[in-house]
């Protein structure tokens, strides 16, 4: 059974087209399915948009922020940030909460910062370990053969240091990673001087060709989105081998509202706001997979209530909007004198850090030294930049002396930026604002945000431990100490918003099952990062791919065999 | 008193709660309540004062802007005799060096004056700050030498830059405006600078250019000069 939209015959509806769904169109389309996807935002080819080789100075205000472009001119952020026009969201009293979107086709996978760190068997089972959260309903072994699979779609450059927090990938899966450079070799030495390990990050990096995308050429900055393919996007990936297949309609500017079911339970359809038209569509469905993001597949869950079903469709638990979580997030930055004066060379790389610190505490929680249960790693900066208008901040005084100081300071500042696990608690969540809508008449999300004493914690540890590895490296911290509650960034800022239609192995307390599939409509799935039981340190893409590949090829399986 | 052509009241709420924001920080860490009068004359320092602002209504540049094309979507704000001012002003920061242009070469002033005119709220507030020290500058080179800032001599122009360009000394409180907007100015005109391209030539910045490929890594010479430093620093193995 198939149906027809604008002459194309298909078998399933995709909402979103970032790393969920572009993931889940590639996994079906390839088995055979028809695909048709909605996109909420613009049509966007990398190709012909991406700002590779422009430089501040041709960028109006040298490319800095503003609230048009609040990463930057040249950001790969189409009609979005922490604001998009037309489309509010609402905080309630006392709290405080971002929300990162972007109108795009590809979504945020056109700008992320792609670093891609498996969780481990400790991630997967914090719960059995610490009695915090709760269990993902498998392990890592089962997952572990989906996560090499997806890198090697996706081209993931990284080692295997065979560290407890970072499981191994299977031989020939990773691309070489590239040298480190000076800055994370003088920090590696006093991080190690200090018992902390300093690794190569893993990032969705291609170093080797892979299918029709070009290796890095070690140049341009990755949030901008990367016109030859090496840094991973679904633009230049998923979704064209996924239309090459001939099997993939992709409807853009459609803002999906609702998905509507019957009365056995089965979703019928759904319902979206034409943007060009502003007309509401609906349209009839086999299947639906929703991967509009974590608080956008929530809303629209929840946004589907109906006289029978006042708090939301796929809600019997009371949990869609629930356990939202973010990582953590904190930066330290400081000078270090023994950088000063260095010998220039190129040190674009990969534009981000070629070296990180991974978690390295599990033994000392285990003997109960740590305040905190969950861990966190450093993403470290420090290079000669691309010059823009930062470099100010080095300035004093005036004439040749300022300018000697600018010379002699330039790439010797580093930080480091702390993303951590939080764990859910009740205090945040998201529901639907009674009062406001969206400019397409949609009730938008009101979220509800409180850090707890596990997470201030952390930070606390994390901002000791890395103003002693700058006081290692010779260095000092530039900023006045701050407590955990200053520093701590806000929820939402670090754009690792997860949880909101947990999995789980008990209908009662989560939304889908382990497979994606919503307990309570068989032909409804989530497949974004709104299934994430748990939101580990490692920062979010990689498994949502990875349970996308995974739970959309069982999909597909159950269509073929007319199971779904 | 305004410098600026057509110098009306700012319309936008922002940019009133921003003054009155001001107003009160100044008033609170100076001896001097804002808005009061003081006797001037030639050994008295001319008052901070904020000018009042023309409002800036044009359009930015929106959510989807052409980035292989970037056009900026605002009108300029300085008159010539500002210009004159900010080039001077700035040169004395940045100096030509060799074969290195000084700031105003380089193109800053043009820069600065898109910054200031933006229709965004970090500009709007160094617009006012920016403004205000123009305009006290100016007002200073006529008290003290009868003449505008841009035709005194290098001497009597360092002396006055003397007098709030170094944030950590403790200046008088009445000057913490003008203090503040040197800080400001230093900031936008050394950024603007060295990200321009004789800015990077100067400062040696190597890259924004494919490298086929591994990733090089550092030179010889840098992985030597590490190695300094780290034996120095005891890390070394």
């Amino acid at each position: 059974m198939s149906h027809v939209y604008q002459g194309f015959h298909y078998d399933a509806v995709v909402v979103g087209s970032g790393a969920g769904g572009a993931m889940a169109a590639y996994m079906l389309t390839r088995s055979g399915m028809r695909v048709l996807m909605l996109e909420a935002g613009r049509d966007y080819d990398p190709v012909r948009e991406t700002p590779m080789f422009q430089t501040n100075a041709q960028a109006p205000l040298r490319g800095a922020p503003t609230p048009d472009k609040p990463f930057g001119f040249y950001d790969a952020t189409v009609n979005g940030g922490w604001q998009v026009p037309g489309e509010p969201y609402t905080v309630a009293d006392g709290s405080e909460f971002l929300w990162w979107r972007a109108r795009m086709l590809g979504g945020r996978t056109n700008h992320w910062g792609r670093f891609s760190l498996r969780f481990s068997h400790h991630d997967f089972k914090g719960f059995s370990r610490d009695g915090h959260g709760a269990d993902w309903p498998f392990e890592y072994a089962d997952i572990a053969p989906w996560y090499d699979e997806t890198e090697r779609l996706v081209g993931v450059c990284g080692d295997n240091p065979g560290i407890e927090d970072m499981p191994d990938s299977g031989p020939g899966v990773l691309h070489k990673p590239p040298k480190p450079r000076i800055p994370e070799l003088l920090m590696a030495a006093a991080a190690k001087k200090l018992g902390i390990p300093m690794v190569p990050m893993r990032r969705a990096i291609l170093t080797r060709p892979v299918d029709d995308r070009q290796p890095c050429f070690w140049a341009t900055n990755c949030g901008k989105g990367c016109s030859i393919g090496a840094a991973f996007q679904t633009t230049t990936s998923l979704l064209p081998m996924a239309k090459a297949t001939g099997r993939l309609q992709i409807v853009t500017d459609a803002m999906v509202r609702s998905v509507h079911i019957k009365g056995d339970g089965r979703a019928t359809g759904v319902s979206f706001i034409n943007r060009r038209t502003r007309q509401l569509e609906t349209l009839p469905a086999r299947v639906v997979a929703l991967a509009a993001s974590a608080c956008e597949s929530a809303r629209i869950l929840l946004n589907s209530r109906t006289d029978a079903l006042p708090d939301g469709i796929a809600n019997s638990s009371g949990q869609v909007g629930r356990n939202l979580m973010d990582s953590t997030g904190a930066a330290v930055s400081g000078y270090v004198p023994a950088l000063e004066n260095r010998p220039r060379y190129n040190e674009d790389g990969h534009t981000a850090n070629h070296l990180f610190i991974p978690w390295w505490g599990y033994d000392a929680q285990a003997r109960g030294e740590l305040n905190f249960p969950r861990g966190y790693h450093f993403e470290v900066g420090g290079a000669f930049p691309q010059p823009g208008l930062g470099i100010g901040f080095s300035a004093a005084g005036y004439g040749a002396e300022l300018k000697a100081r600018v010379r002699r300071r330039y790439g010797a500042s580093v930080n480091l930026s702390l993303r951590g696990e939080m764990l859910p608690n009740t205090n945040c969540f998201m529901e639907i604002d009674p009062q406001v809508n969206d400019q397409w008449g949609i009730p938008v999300p009101r979220f509800h945000w409180r850090w707890s004493e596990h997470e201030l914690n952390q930070v606390r540890h994390g901002m000791t431990t890395a103003r002693k590895i700058i006081e290692t490296m010779g260095g000092h911290v530039d900023e006045p100490d701050r407590s955990p509650e200053q520093a701590i960034k806000k929820g939402g800022e670090i754009i690792h918003e997860v949880g909101t239609t947990r999995m789980g192995t008990d209908r009662r307390t989560s939304v889908t099952n382990e497979w994606g599939q919503t307990w309570d409509v068989p032909n409804l799935f989530i497949l974004d990062g709104g299934v994430f039981v748990s939101n580990p340190h490692k920062n979010c893409t990689l498994t949502l791919m990875t349970l996308a590949m995974r739970n959309a090829d069982r999909l597909a399986r159950a269509m073929q065999r007319g199971v779904v | 008193m305004s410098r600026l052509p057509g110098g009306r009241e700012g319309k936008s709420g922002l940019t009133r709660r921003e003054s009155l924001r001001r107003a009160a920080l100044f008033a609170a860490s100076s001896t001097l309540p804002y808005g009061c009068t003081i006797a001037t004359g030639p050994d008295a320092a001319s008052l901070w004062s904020w000018p009042r602002m023309p409002p800036v209504s044009a359009p930015g540049y929106g959510t989807d802007p052409d980035l292989i094309h970037p056009a900026v979507t605002w009108p300029n704000t300085f008159d010539a005799k500002t210009r004159t001012l900010v080039a001077v002003l700035a040169d004395i920061l940045i100096p030509a060096e060799g074969d290195i242009p000084g700031a105003s070469q380089a193109g800053v002033v043009d820069v600065l004056d898109e910054w200031i005119s933006a229709p965004y709220p970090e500009q709007h507030a160094d617009r006012q700050l920016l403004l205000a020290g123009f305009d006290w500058l100016e007002r200073e080179a006529q008290r003290q030498h009868d003449a505008a800032f841009a035709a005194l001599t290098r001497r009597d122009q360092l002396s006055l830059v003397d007098a709030i360009a170094f944030p950590e000394r403790a200046y008088p409180p009445h000057l913490a405006g003008a203090v503040q907007f040197m800080a400001r100015f230093r900031f936008l005109v050394t950024g603007m600078f060295y990200s321009s391209p004789e800015g990077i030539r100067e400062l040696g910045y190597i890259g924004n250019q494919p490298v086929a490929g591994d990733y090089p890594g550092p030179t010889e010479e840098a992985l030597i000069h590490l190695q300094e430093q780290l034996d120095r620093l005891g890390l070394g193995t």
